[in-house]
């Protein structure tokens, strides 16, 4: 095996680098500060000073917070939240999935019932609804939007099994006594989950942009705990004087999402010949 | 075949009046492999193909053969290129051409027939213009309706029924047989000077293959084209070539007229190959098999490539070091072997060995055939609904009555062409599929009333090999642990016990630490006998399981499972639709068609006496070596008829030669006729 990347896994690397930079190594920094308020400072452009000599690399909020600080902890609140939602959609998804594909019959169609429905209602929709009812918090955000995404893995997971369970290798399992259980666990899942895996690379943007909208609905991550989505919403008061503040989240979002698209869209094409072969 | 293509290929040609249509000259092709490693695919390949001629190309998968004529049509892939070496069309050199060059070549002076005429023909677009295309592409200036109305003529000349309708029909609406003719008539629109046919008729069953193979006769004789014929099959070229180039790991090893080549083979691998094809007319105790296999073009070994596998080479020092040439011997021979000299006297010796053993042990005693019935089938039946269009529902009866009773320690060969329901039936006796009828007792109880546990604790003693052997074995798993898996599920695993059976079929424990990929189809086979005999079953289904294999490979497999047989007692079920192979193998058939079965004996009584017309016209519809033409009378006509709508009476009587009235009226039970247990299901079986 040789380690040479295509270019598309050399954007998508370099920019989940940047991303790791500020949501891992920011926080290390001694100037990081998310909290701290410094109303005298407030509003401070990018790379401004204080006249204390404070020096701030991406300003200052409203309230004197450092922008920096705020990025870096609303990247984590969002990576958090999104590797939550991610994994609890695919365990869901992967579940169904393979019982559908394998078992067919009766509970593939409610399944895959269940499965239209979800995505005949409007997910932002769906998410407002289920916030406002149960509350914000960070545990159950990560939660509803891992329930609420977990279509595409399913409609995959059964689209292989499908395939896979006809396969010889699966038939001669069960002609030697194994049981479904047996075949889902050694043969089944262990095909399937690299494919998932590139399913969850493009779901994980997904998640991140919803979870930015419902923050910036209000809905989402509660104050004073920053996320990218609220940060937005209380930048867009001050476009004119900083606009810095709406724009530097948006920014992030931006690379984060796009160093996964191109991410799964790398692995998507390296499977592509696998599968063909 | 009509008399005027008989006359075509019986022509005497002197050497005078030949005009080498293309001639290949020291041809080397190479490809790059993506760590930037060049392997020779192709080594120093020469030959002529003359007017009218038919040149059979034969080679094993990874020969060369087909990446050749590839190279004739400058179709090679990327990566791939020619090095050296001239290719002749008409006396113009084409290695040189530009692609716009070559297009103008193809189709014209030259065209192919491909394996599969499912990839071949565009699915979305009627056939008649696909056919029409082929004509434009070199005949800008003619007219839609003369284009028309010479695609009619060529859908009828390849002898496709109503040519006016079928030209506004999409391919799906084609059988295979039916497809490979629109292929054939697309290939001859332009009357080529070459016709380079790859596998044309493997993907048919036999009797579409022997009707194919009369059309692609006719239609050369009647334009006079040259041909080459790209196949695996001895029994193929040995009827429908002139000559025979025999390629082994990119290079012609042999030359010769085909019916010298068959009577005297020059080549050990030639030699080889012959002596481990089974035949239909002599049954041997142990097919010769070619030990080893084709080497990886990148670990060739040093002087001769077939050394290590060569019967007579003995490890003589001019073998290893140095690679023989090909030779000229005699008149339009000619052989690369520094030995060759020696070959027939082996040839000869093992003929001998071979008549010695069937006139000293006539039956060897086999170990468990104390006559209990291990696995029994009564009336099984299973019906598919098959959803038309709309609300249609349409009902496909895959398998009929279909009952048989099978002894410990015997054979039962289970034979028919697609659509005969032998798959299906593999699927009913391992429960795979639920049948819709009937009972199958295994060692007396029966095994469709059992569920859960019980039925996973009893199905242990059916087991099967599958066909493929490359879907066959988990890709991410190693060797061990796809042979350890059944025996995991069993709960009884021990790695010595897979050592054992890694032994049992051939390979050494080492191999178990390896994954699948690495291995050839061959060695995949053996392992999944291996993991099939895990549970020590009494019962092996084996479906098509030599089928994807190469000759040599296949003799190896078939004596590893005849030796298995014998050492362990198994009972086998041997699916296939390759009649030598069973007759070598089996030791009762029943011959299926159309979910029936229609004929059911011992294989000498099937062989010697076949009742039923269909048998009859499988049998003759074989190609075999050193027999043409065969019995044209017997072959069935037509093709199979749409299995939802089967016809009345006898379902065999669209292509029956001699179906009378009756036959649409009833339908002919499964009985014996004169001698016992011979039965066949015809009104006028013949006893
Ligand atoms: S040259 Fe030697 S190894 Fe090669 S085929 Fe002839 S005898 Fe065998
Ligand atoms: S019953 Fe009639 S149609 Fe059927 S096989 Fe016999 S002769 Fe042919």
């Amino acid at each position: 095996m040789k380690a040479r990347f295509s270019p598309l896994q050399t954007i998508a690397i370099l920019l989940l680098a940047v991303m790791a930079v500020l949501v891992i190594v920011v926080p290390l920094l001694p100037i990081y500060d998310p909290y701290g308020q410094n109303l005298s400072d407030s509003l401070l452009p990018i790379g401004g000073r204080s006249f204390n000599g404070h020096f701030y690399l991406l300003g200052t909020d409203t309230l004197g917070r450092d922008m920096l600080s705020r990025l870096a902890l609303a990247g984590q609140v969002s990576t958090l939240i999104g590797l939550s939602a991610v994994a609890v959609s695919l365990v869901i998804g992967v579940t169904l999935g393979l019982i559908a594909g394998y078992f067919r019959g009766p509970i593939e169609a409610i399944i895959m019932g269940l499965a239209d429905l979800q995505l005949s209602i409007p997910r932002v929709l769906l998410l407002i609804a289920v916030t406002a009812i149960v509350g914000p918090s960070v545990a159950g955000l990560a939660i509803i939007l891992g329930v609420t995404s977990w279509v595409s893995y399913g409609r995959v997971a059964r689209g292989m099994t499908l395939s896979l369970r006809e396969r010889e290798f699966i038939l001669s399992a069960r002609v030697q006594g194994a049981s479904a259980v047996w075949n889902i666990r050694q043969h089944l899942l262990p095909n399937v989950l690299p494919q998932m895996l590139i399913v969850a690379s493009y779901e994980f943007g997904m998640i991140i942009v919803l979870e930015a909208s419902l923050s910036y609905l209000g809905l989402g991550v509660q104050p004073p705990l920053p996320s990218w989505g609220m940060m937005v919403a209380e930048g867009q008061n001050y476009l004119a004087l900083a606009p810095h503040l709406a724009i530097m989240p948006s920014i992030a979002l931006f690379i984060l999402v796009i160093g996964f698209q191109f991410l799964s869209q790398a692995f998507t094409k390296e499977n592509d010949l696998e599968m063909v072969a | 075949m009509t008399d005027a293509a008989i006359a075509a290929e019986a022509t005497p040609t002197t050497a005078l009046d030949r005009v080498p249509v293309l001639s290949v000259h020291n041809l080397c092709i190479e490809v790059k492999t993506p760590d930037g490693e060049r392997v020779e695919l192709v080594r120093d390949v020469s030959f002529d193909v003359n007017e009218h001629e038919v040149l059979g190309l034969v080679g094993e998968s990874g020969s060369g053969k087909s990446l050749t004529m590839l190279a004739v049509l400058g179709l090679l892939g990327s990566g791939l290129r020619i090095v050296s070496g001239s290719i002749r069309l008409r006396g113009q050199e084409i290695t040189n051409l530009s692609f716009h060059e070559m297009q103008k070549i193809r189709g014209k002076a030259v065209s192919i027939i491909f394996q599969d005429p499912l990839t071949t023909l565009n699915p979305v677009l009627r056939v008649g213009k696909q056919v029409a295309e082929a004509i434009r592409l070199h005949n800008p200036d003619k007219g839609e309706a003369e284009i028309k109305a010479r695609v009619i003529e060529l859908l009828s000349l390849v002898g496709i029924p109503n040519p006016e309708r079928r030209y506004s029909q999409f391919p799906n609406e084609f059988s295979g047989g039916m497809r490979q003719r629109v292929v054939i008539a697309m290939a001859m629109a332009n009357e080529p000077d070459l016709l380079i046919a790859d596998e044309p008729t493997t993907a048919l069953d036999v009797t579409i293959q022997a009707q194919v193979m009369e059309v692609l006769a006719e239609v050369r004789a009647r334009t006079g084209a040259a041909m080459v014929l790209i196949t695996h099959d001895l029994g193929l070229v040995s009827e429908y070539a002139d000559r025979l180039a025999v390629m082994y790991s990119g290079r012609i090893v042999e030359q010769a007229p085909s019916a010298e080549l068959f009577a005297s083979p020059r080549h050990p691998y030639t030699a080889g190959l012959i002596a481990s094809l089974p035949q239909l007319e002599r049954k041997v105790e142990t097919l010769y098999s070619i030990p080893g296999f084709v080497p990886d073009p990148r670990k060739r070994p040093t002087g001769c490539a077939f050394a290590p596998r060569c019967a007579i080479a003995n490890g003589r020092p001019l073998c290893l070091s140095q690679s023989p040439d090909l030779e000229s011997i005699g008149a339009n021979r000619a052989v690369a072997c520094h030995y060759s000299a020696e070959t027939a006297a082996w040839s000869t010796a093992y003929q001998a060995k071979l008549e010695n053993v069937a006139t000293e042990t006539p039956l060897p005693v086999r170990k468990q055939g104390d006559g209990t019935t291990v696995l029994r089938a009564s009336n099984l039946s299973k019906v598919f609904t098959v959803r038309g269009k709309g609300l249609q529902r349409s009902k496909l009866y895959a398998l009929r009555n279909v009952s048989f009773d099978l002894k410990a320690g015997k054979t039962l060969g289970i034979v028919g062409e697609s659509g005969s329901g032998k798959s299906t039936l593999a699927r009913v006796l391992l429960r795979l599929a639920e049948a819709g009828g009937g009972e199958v007792y295994l060692n007396g109880s029966p095994l469709f009333s059992l569920r859960g546990r019980e039925l996973r604790q009893r199905r242990r003693d059916l087991q099967v090999v599958f066909q493929d052997p490359y879907s066959s074995l988990d890709p991410r798993m190693k060797i061990h642990d796809v042979i350890a898996e059944p025996l995991r599920i069993a709960g009884s695993y021990s790695a010595e016990r897979v050592n054992q059976l890694l032994e049992h079929v051939g390979l050494t424990a080492a191999a178990g630490q390896r994954r699948s990929p690495e291995f050839s189809g061959g060695q995949r086979q053996r392992i999944a006998i291996a993991r099939s005999l895990a549970l020590n079953p009494d019962v092996l289904i084996l479906d098509e399981a030599v089928s994807a294999l190469d000759v040599s490979i296949q003799a190896q497999i078939i004596n590893l499972l005849k030796k298995l047989q014998q050492d362990l007692g198994l009972t086998y079920v041997f699916i296939s639709h390759d009649l030598s192979v069973v007759r070598h193998i089996c030791d009762e058939i029943a011959v299926m068609y159309l979910g029936r079965v229609i004929e059911y004996a011992s294989t000498e009584a099937v062989f010697s006496t076949p009742a039923h017309p269909y048998t009859r016209g499988l049998l003759a519809a074989i190609p075999r070596i050193g027999m043409w033409p065969h019995g044209k009378g017997l072959l069935a006509r037509g093709d199979l008829p749409n299995p939802m709508k089967p016809p009345s009476g006898c379902a065999f009587r669209t292509r029956c030669p001699m179906a009378t009235a009756l036959c649409a009226e009833n339908e002919p039970v499964l009985s014996d006729h004169a001698e016992t247990s011979h039965l066949s299901a015809c009104h006028f079986a013949l006893a």
